[in-house]
């Protein structure tokens, strides 16, 4: 870290303070003082956050304030930006997924990731939720993947979708029915956190409602962290809201609170739209 | 207030005729700029069109010169010989060894057999032009023929002989034509002329389909040269370059788009790549002539260096378009692999390479095709040797087919222009095969994503 960013970092600790309550007791993921440089432009500031267990968190915020970023330091996958630098300590369980003893394959099958457009592999629908399974030799025998892959689908509701089309090509489904099946693919591997990057951006009201439906069940066992764009859909599905600005985490509170009688100046300009 | 009512600086607002008035202005100024637009869009195509048709007329000149050459290499004249094996002559039973058979003289035979027929021919100079009508190989090829069936000796049979080029030259392109002497192609002489007629009349003369050419290499007489040594060679060479360049320049490729930080080295070495596909492929013949003939003191004229050096030759060319198929596979595709917490190999080798196969396997065929066409770096190791046998190594001196043409179109003797253009519709066929295999796995391969 050069000088200029140092000083950069150290008048951002001291001119602002996340409002509201971004610690918990016993959270599954912990992150403190976490800062993110992609190379000289630093694009988060100094975050300091709880996930609870079992439970949905939502990030909200303009364009480019750094949700996504943020996001996407909690399974590592920056990693794959050469020129993306992350500081600050990132606990999952009291273990630093930064560490270098960490191997971010491990890492990323326990905090398992759903993208912004569907992405599923060009092949069958069954390779699509296997593919997790084999790789991290979660099967031992055909027998017990397929019922792995049947559980899954299951428990996404694509089940009686797909049946009947398991080894046809993934890419032949809707939109909404390939979101979900991203999603069967992330849950096949049992992970213990669930990443979703603007889950329903690219997806119509009536899968996007279906999708919703998912992740508040999935939540039961889930830890789930989701960025999303509509304030109306972190309201339906998060317990708790993150708002953030510019690459600083303004609020975190209660989403019933965030959105009724939002604590910082900021947050109430943005959810009641004056920014955004 | 006329120009100036479309601008922002008015201070009044305009009255709704002026308003009218500057849309009518504004409406002729578009019909103008409108034709011009479209007259230019039209010369535009013309000019697509013109460049095109004349790039498909000079394909079609040159398919049809090579061809209205080289089809009549197809054929070749034979000559229907009545020979009695006569065992006595030969000095030879139905029951001799193979030893003896060959020790026998079938040169003499075929000589005495030949002025058996025409007992008029009486004089030493007319005989030997009477000989000069066959290949000068009949003898060996007799003798072949009774090694292989030993038989024959004692029974007569009728031989379809080959006619010599000089004999088959006069036959396809001139016999039965009325011509000046100046556009008669023909190196016999009168009496030759007269005893071609005279076979001709008694339906000895033949033309056959010119199987020779496939069976046989590369001869000093022009009605026995083929190209099968040719092809072998080519193949052999190719073989070599295939195993050797595909996962070089695969594994490179990979390694360059997946796993190699950029930085200045990466880029060094992406600019030297792009060079070394502009650098002449004479050059890459020095370098195998300086590095593995005269460093190495490998063997020369034969396959397995040609394919080193057409290796060197096809990397690049494979290593692009390689590099430019794993580019072109979704980013989105990597993200759910590593996402599910799969390494880095396992994304490139489960998700990448399967989509990039395509582009990769149109590359290397492209690439393949070039060698294939390649002549000037395989003079260069001394592939241009004339070689009579069939290589059946990737060690034996061999020439492969461009060489093969390059070598016939040297030759002297007038035969050798239409084998010249026949070897270059075999080199042609082969081109457009593997084009149109390129293009085939392209479209069965391709998938969606």
């Amino acid at each position: 870290m050069n000088t200029a960013q140092q000083s950069m970092t150290e008048i951002v600790k001291e001119t602002y303070q996340t409002s509201g309550h971004p610690l918990l007791d016993d959270p599954k993921m912990r992150v403190r003082g976490a800062n993110v440089f992609y190379a000289q432009k630093q694009a988060i500031f100094d975050v300091n956050l709880d996930i609870g267990k079992n439970q949905v968190i939502s990030m909200i915020g303009p364009s480019g304030c750094g949700k996504s970023t943020f996001l996407r330091c909690l399974n590592r996958m920056n990693d794959t930006i050469d020129i993306c630098r992350v500081e600050g300590q990132l606990l999952l369980e009291s273990q630093d997924i930064y560490d270098k003893k960490i191997d971010v394959v491990e890492l990323r099958a326990r905090v398992g990731m759903v993208f912004q457009k569907p992405n599923p592999f060009p092949k069958s629908i069954y390779e699509n939720v296997a593919y997790g399974a084999r790789i991290h030799g979660l099967t031992d025998n055909k027998v017990q993947l397929d019922e792995l892959v049947e559980k899954s689908l299951i428990r996404c509701g694509l089940w009686n979708e797909v049946k009947d089309r398991l080894e046809e090509p993934a890419t032949g489904l809707s939109g909404g029915q390939q979101q979900r099946l991203c999603i069967a693919r992330a849950i096949a591997v049992n992970p213990e956190v669930i990443l979703m990057d603007e889950p329903c951006s690219a997806l119509d009201p009536i899968a996007t409602a279906t999708v919703e439906e998912l992740i508040h069940e999935l939540s039961e066992n889930f830890t789930i962290c989701i960025v999303t764009h509509s304030m109306q859909q972190a309201a339906r599905v998060s317990q708790r809201t993150a708002y953030f600005h510019l690459g600083k985490l303004i609020e975190v509170n209660d989403t019933s609170q965030v959105f009724t009688n939002p604590e910082h100046q900021l947050t109430e300009e943005y959810i009641t739209g004056r920014i955004g | 207030m006329t120009d100036s009512s479309n601008t922002a600086s008015n201070d009044s607002m305009p009255t709704p005729v002026e308003v009218d008035q500057a849309r009518a202005e504004l409406a002729k100024r578009r019909a103008a700029s409108l034709k011009k637009r479209n007259a230019a869009e039209k010369r535009f195509q013309w000019a697509g069109r013109l460049s095109i048709a004349f790039g498909i007329a000079c394909v079609l000149f040159l398919f049809t010169d090579i061809f209205s050459k080289g089809i009549s290499a197809f054929t070749q004249t034979y000559i229907d010989v009545e020979i009695t094996f006569d065992a006595e002559q030969l000095g030879l039973t139905p029951q001799s060894t193979e030893k003896e058979i060959k020790a026998a003289s079938f040169g003499s035979f075929f000589k005495k057999s030949l002025r058996a027929q025409y007992p008029e021919i009486t004089e030493r100079k007319a005989k030997r032009q009477l000989y000069a009508l066959f290949t000068s190989d009949m003898p060996l090829i007799l003798r072949n023929m009774v090694v292989a069936d030993p038989s024959l000796i004692g029974t007569t049979q009728t031989i379809s002989m080959i006619a010599d080029d000089d004999f088959d030259t006069y036959y396809k392109h001139s016999y039965g034509k009325n011509l000046g002497p100046d556009e008669k192609i023909s190196r016999l002489n009168e009496m030759q002329e007269n005893l071609v007629h005279q076979l001709v009349r008694s339906g000895a003369v033949k033309k056959k389909f010119n199987s020779i050419l496939f069976t046989n290499s590369d001869s000093r007489e022009p009605e026995l040269a083929g190209i099968k040594g040719a092809i072998m060679g080519s193949i052999l060479t190719l073989f070599v370059t295939l195993i050797l360049s595909f996962p070089i320049a695969v594994a490179t490729a990979i390694y360059l788009e997946e796993f190699a930080p950029t930085n200045k080295i990466t880029d060094f070495i992406e600019v030297n790549i792009n060079n070394l596909a502009a650098v002449p492929s004479v050059i890459f013949g020095l370098l195998g002539l300086a590095v593995f003939i005269n460093f190495f003191g490998m063997p020369r004229s034969v396959p397995l260096i040609g394919g080193f050096v057409l290796t060197l030759m096809t990397l690049p060319t494979i290593i692009i378009s390689s590099r430019a198929a794993i580019k072109a596979v979704p980013p989105s595709i990597r993200e759910a692999a590593l996402g599910m917490g799969a390494s880095k190999v396992q994304t490139v080798v489960h998700h990448v390479l399967p989509l990039a196969m395509p582009g990769m396997l149109t590359g290397t065929i492209i690439g393949m095709a070039q060698a294939l066409g390649e002549t000037a770096p395989l003079l260069m190791i001394g592939m241009v040797a004339f070689i009579v046998d069939a290589p059946s190594g990737i060690t034996d001196p061999a020439t492969v087919l461009p060489v093969q043409i390059f070598l016939w179109s040297d030759s002297p003797e007038r035969a050798f222009v239409e084998k010249t253009s026949a070897a270059i519709m075999v080199l042609l066929t082969f081109l457009i095969c593997m084009n149109s295999l390129a293009v085939w796995l392209r479209k069965r391969l391709e998938r969606r994503w």
